[in-house]
């Protein structure tokens, strides 16, 4: 009897299978695929990034498939693999993504990603207000950073902690924990759970815009000053594997990125031209914080 | 001489089970040991086991058999260590034709033919203790150890089984508690008493009165 | 009076065990980080119960998918382990084999995930071996447990001691196989729990969207989510018969999803030779004794930054855990067995324990964060109420069994006088057991901000940092090889059999 309906519930699995199979599509020519670090809304990056495939698809001719992955780690380790060949990384995640690969190249960035900054947050009952100056008064609270791997919620907040106390901020802070994602740090601030938090300045002003913060309870007190982040960036051999000059086409296909509706998907107002050596100050941040193996 | 012992003692837990025994049996002697229960009979049988184990078929009184497996497999087990690891296996799947015609004659003798692909949990106390006794048949050993091989029988499948150990068997050292039995089978007869042997004779020279007297 | 107290009976030598218990995870907190930081949780607390009570779902079908790959990688991975557990137990008396199974088994799946990944990629291959290499390993201990407890040894045949094979096969098997088999159903509830932790690190089983779920505050989803999954786990008893398990298995394999991941060999390679090493021995010139010595180096300070300081959190934590673990699990007992009487009580206590046990740590940990913030605070109650679920789940089990002729009901004197002298020395053996579980589950605390070696080795996976990750776990497998010992030696002084359900390893 009982075996009768695990029978029954396993037919309803394995037919509910065949059909999200039978519904993929099964590509038999070169497929480029990509991936973007998971540093905001992780339940919406299919929805976002499909369209972006979609549009590099039409762009360059060859079929382009987006994964999602779990983690920054993911997804320089999609990248090194060859499971992904461009990525939409982070300062911190492409550094360490084309040191794993050499001869991969930083191709464009946002316009924004030139002026990037983070945002110190911190819930009102630290009495901590907005100040042009390092707010010294958290010191002693408890902090949360983004993903451990995260350049603006973890590797330029902590580089500008240490630069103001030259101390860690494990000594510095009463507790120091890492929430994983930009939007889950504001709302454990905003709940209380930190005191004090260090987040993506893009990823506060669109939750912001969407109504999900409460003012009264989490506040911004201070901006970091301003440094380089967000890129894409193309695996080393592409070239070699989907034709000569296919990385420029690429590069060429994402400048040319203009509509909006994509362009909120990142978010970004426009694509500018990027290389490697605009990431030197991150890389060498990185080293000085024991995050990058020279 | 077959087995030998001279002022033996043994103690378990510190009481003292054996208490400086001396005895000796011959080849093609039977043997009945008689004695209340806890005087030692079984740690007596034990000693001698140790003497000659690769000859002896062992039937111990707690039986040894293993619930999970079917009649036929427990007495296979007797010769378990002769076959090889892969006969072994496929025996367990399915019965090896040479065993099963042995093991078959074996239970026909002891009137367990029909309960040998039932699992011995299933089975009565005196049906096990016949799948012991085959087990132990099974062996094919020149000296039969048995612990009460035969106390949970009627009296005649008692002689039927205890007949067929005689037979199949050089030497046999029995314990037994059945006073007409030993005076009706045995060559010789060795009363315990306290862990000490009270009395050593051929059965011709021993009466139902001695052997009264062990129990008092 | 007095007597009572300085007794030996067993009874009293296992009460002054578990007040030492107690007393070691009071005197941790002294030392440990348990502040409790005031905050405004309720708003946002309100929306996620909330969510959680309303459970909704846009996707049934991407939840049975998951559903189905957490349960492929389950049954797999457990039966993989079963057979290689099987095989190890006939070899455990080896010291190596037995030092190799406590060292495999100290490593968290999370983390033979997070390596196997380097290996080959997001795959099925990588769930299955993060949940077939610790489990074989510990079913080769419990199976060898089990083997020593089986009643019947055939000492008049010693002949039998040669041919091993034959002896297990016969002998050992056919007693110990009810026995090996319940902890084989239990085993596989674990694996279903573990397959869905896979889920944290981007495995296709029902943590991957559970995580992402409450990470985004999609509390509706995620609940729907987590009832599914105590569904599923309720329901394993109803279908997981050991007949059908070639079906299952075979259903298993076929529909396991495909990976586009080819270059394995060259990962493996590169893995070995280069990831695992740090850069200061990297440099060519160097000569063997100069490599060594960068290394011993590398080592020591990487011991004394993050290896010491991991370790001494993990073991407060640990202590803390394990006493906290301790008071529920007496707390809980005599409820429950009180419930027993009526059905529908007991069906609620029954699911109570479900959701307990079956709740992943992290999850706790992340609501129980927001009540208290970041401290060591959360993580103990987060890793006391789980394992408590799990122990009194067991102990529940064998009150049943012991019960089934007597009547249902069981008053509280009936409780203190017939069903606690039996079952108190199991309970603190399944404590002692998930002791070492405890040490192992630490690892995954870390958005706590608490610096067990957990964090430290998730930090170098993070950081892609293989070098440390594996040094870090090769210390945490030591520490959990050492803390074993202990743990046995000091069960051993407090008891001459009571407590010695473990075998002498």
């Amino acid at each position: 009897m009982s075996c009768k309906t695990f029978c029954l519930s396993l037919l309803i699995l394995v037919t509910s299978y065949c059909t999200a199979v039978s519904g993929a599509v099964v590509a038999t020519d070169k497929v480029l695929t990509f991936t973007a670090i998971p540093d905001q809304d992780q339940s919406q990056l299919r929805m976002r990034f499909q369209q972006v495939a979609d549009y590099l698809t039409t762009e360059l001719g060859v079929q382009v498939n987006y994964i999602p992955v779990k983690s920054y780690a993911a997804a320089i380790g999609a990248f090194r693999n060859n499971q992904v060949q461009l990525a939409w990384f982070g300062g911190l995640s492409g550094v360490r993504a084309r040191q794993l690969v050499p001869g991969s190249r930083a191709i464009a960035q946002g316009i924004e990603d030139r002026q990037f900054k983070s945002y110190f947050i911190a819930h009102h009952s630290t009495g901590l207000s907005a100040s042009d100056s390092f707010p010294q008064g958290i010191a002693g609270k408890t902090f949360t950073f983004g993903s451990k791997g995260s350049t603006s919620g973890r590797l330029m907040p902590e580089y500008y902690i240490r630069e103001q106390w030259q101390r860690s901020p494990q000594q510095l802070f009463s507790a120091v924990g890492f929430s994983g994602d930009h939007s889950l740090t504001i709302s454990q601030v905003q709940a209380g759970a930190y005191q004090v938090g260090a987040v993506n300045y893009q990823v506060w002003q669109s939750m912001l815009a969407a109504g999900k913060i409460d003012q009264s309870k989490v506040s911004v007190i201070w901006q970091t000053p301003q440094y380089t982040d967000y890129q894409w960036t193309i695996r080393a051999g592409v070239d070699r594997d989907y034709g000569a000059g296919f990385s420029d086409k690429v590069q060429a296909a994402l400048l040319q990125m203009r509509d909006p509706q994509l362009l909120k998907q990142f978010p970004r107002s426009g694509f500018i031209r990027a290389e490697n050596a605009d990431y030197q100050a991150i890389k060498e941040t990185a080293i000085a914080l024991d995050l990058l193996q020279p | 001489m077959l087995f030998k012992l001279s002022h033996c003692s043994f103690s378990y837990h510190s009481r003292l089970v054996l208490d400086d025994i001396s005895l000796g049996i011959n080849a093609g002697e039977t043997v009945a040991i008689v004695g209340q229960s806890g005087v030692g009979k079984s740690t007596l049988l034990n000693l001698l086991a140790a003497q000659h184990s690769d000859n002896i078929a062992y039937c111990t009184q707690d039986r040894q058999l293993i619930s999970g497996l079917n009649c036929y497999n427990n007495i296979y087990l007797g010769k378990l260590a002769q076959f090889g690891a892969i006969k072994n296996l496929l025996n367990m799947l399915r019965p090896n034709v040479q065993a099963l015609e042995e093991i078959s004659a074996i239970a026909e003798q002891l009137h367990i033919a029909d309960k040998l692909q039932a699992s011995v949990g299933k089975l009565s106390g005196g049906q096990q203790q016949r799948v012991a006794v085959a087990r132990a048949f099974y062996q094919r050993r020149p000296i039969f150890l048995g612990d009460e091989p035969v106390a949970n029988l009627d009296s005649v499948r008692a002689q039927q089984v205890l007949q067929a150990i005689l037979q199949r068997h050089q030497t046999q050292v029995i314990a037994l508690h059945d006073r007409d039995l030993a005076l009706r089978y045995f060559d010789r007869i060795i009363g315990l008493q306290q862990g000490k042997i009270v009395l050593d004779a051929a059965t011709a020279d021993v009466t139902q009165q001695d052997l009264q007297q062990l129990y008092l | 009076m007095n007597t009572l107290s300085s007794g030996s009976s067993v009874g009293l030598k296992l009460r002054n065990f578990s007040l030492l218990l107690v007393a070691a995870g009071l005197l941790a907190s002294i030392f440990a980080d348990v502040q409790i930081y005031a905050s405004e949780p309720w708003a946002h607390l309100r929306i996620m119960l909330q969510g959680l009570f309303s459970p909704s779902i846009s996707d049934p079908q991407q939840l049975a998918i998951d559903l189905f790959y957490t349960l492929s990688f389950a049954l797999i991975g457990v039966s993989l382990a079963a057979v290689a557990g099987l095989l190890l137990s006939l070899l455990y008396q080896h010291p190596l084999v037995r030092f190799c199974c406590a060292f495999f088994r100290a490593i968290h799946e999370l983390f033979w995930a997070l390596l196997f990944m380097q290996l080959f990629g997001l795959s099925a291959s990588t769930a299955i071996l993060a949940i077939a290499i610790p489990y074989a390993c510990t079913f080769a201990r419990v199976f060898h447990d089990i083997y020593q407890h089986a009643p019947i040894k055939l000492r008049q045949l010693p002949e039998l001691a040669d041919s091993k094979f034959s002896h297990f096969l016969y002998v050992l098997l056919p007693q110990v196989w009810p026995q090996m088999r319940s902890y084989l159903r239990y085993r596989f509830e674990c694996g279903v729990r573990t397959s869905a932790v896979l889920g944290f690190v981007g495995l296709p089983t029902i943590g991957f969207h559970l995580e992402t779920a409450f990470k985004q505050g999609d509390y509706s989803y995620a609940g729907a989510l987590l009832l599914a999954f105590f569904l599923l786990i309720a329901s394993i008893k109803y279908w997981l018969k050991v007949y059908l398990l070639p079906v299952y298995i075979g259903i298993a394999l076929w529909f396991l999803p495909g990976s586009e991941f080819t270059n394995s060999s060259d990962n493996i390679w590169r893995f070995f030779s280069v990831d695992i090493w740090p850069a200061v021995i990297k440099t060519a010139d160097q000569s063997i004794v100069e490599k060594l010595l960068a290394y011993g180096q590398w080592l020591s300070s990487l011991l004394l930054q993050q290896g010491l300081p991991g370790m001494g959190s993990t073991l407060l934590l640990s202590l803390m855990a394990l006493a906290a673990t301790a008071v529920l699990c007496v707390l809980l007992a005599p409820l429950l067995t009180l419930m027993r009487g009526q059905w529908l009580v007991n069906s609620a206590g029954q699911c109570l324990l479900l959701v307990m046990r079956s709740t992943p740590e992290y999850i706790l940990a992340f609501v129980l964060l927001l009540l208290l913030g970041p401290s060591m605070l959360p993580a103990v109650i987060a890793l006391a109420i789980h394992n408590s679920g799990l122990i009194s789940f067991l102990l529940q089990r064998d009150i049943a069994a012991a019960q089934t002729s007597t009547t249902a009901s069981v008053s509280f004197s009936d409780f203190l006088y017939k069903v606690m002298p039996d079952l108190y020395a199991k309970f603190i053996s399944l404590l002692m057991y998930r002791a070492e579980i405890i040490l192992r589950e630490s690892a995954i605390l870390g958005v706590l901000g608490v610096t067990t070696l957990g964090f430290y080795i998730d930090s170098a996976f993070e950081d892609l940092r293989f070098d440390r990750a594996l040094a870090l776990l090769f210390l945490t497998a030591l520490l959990n090889v050492v803390v074993d010992q202990l743990s046995r030696k000091l069960q051993l002084c407090f008891s001459d059999q009571g407590i010695r359900v473990r075998s002498k390893d």
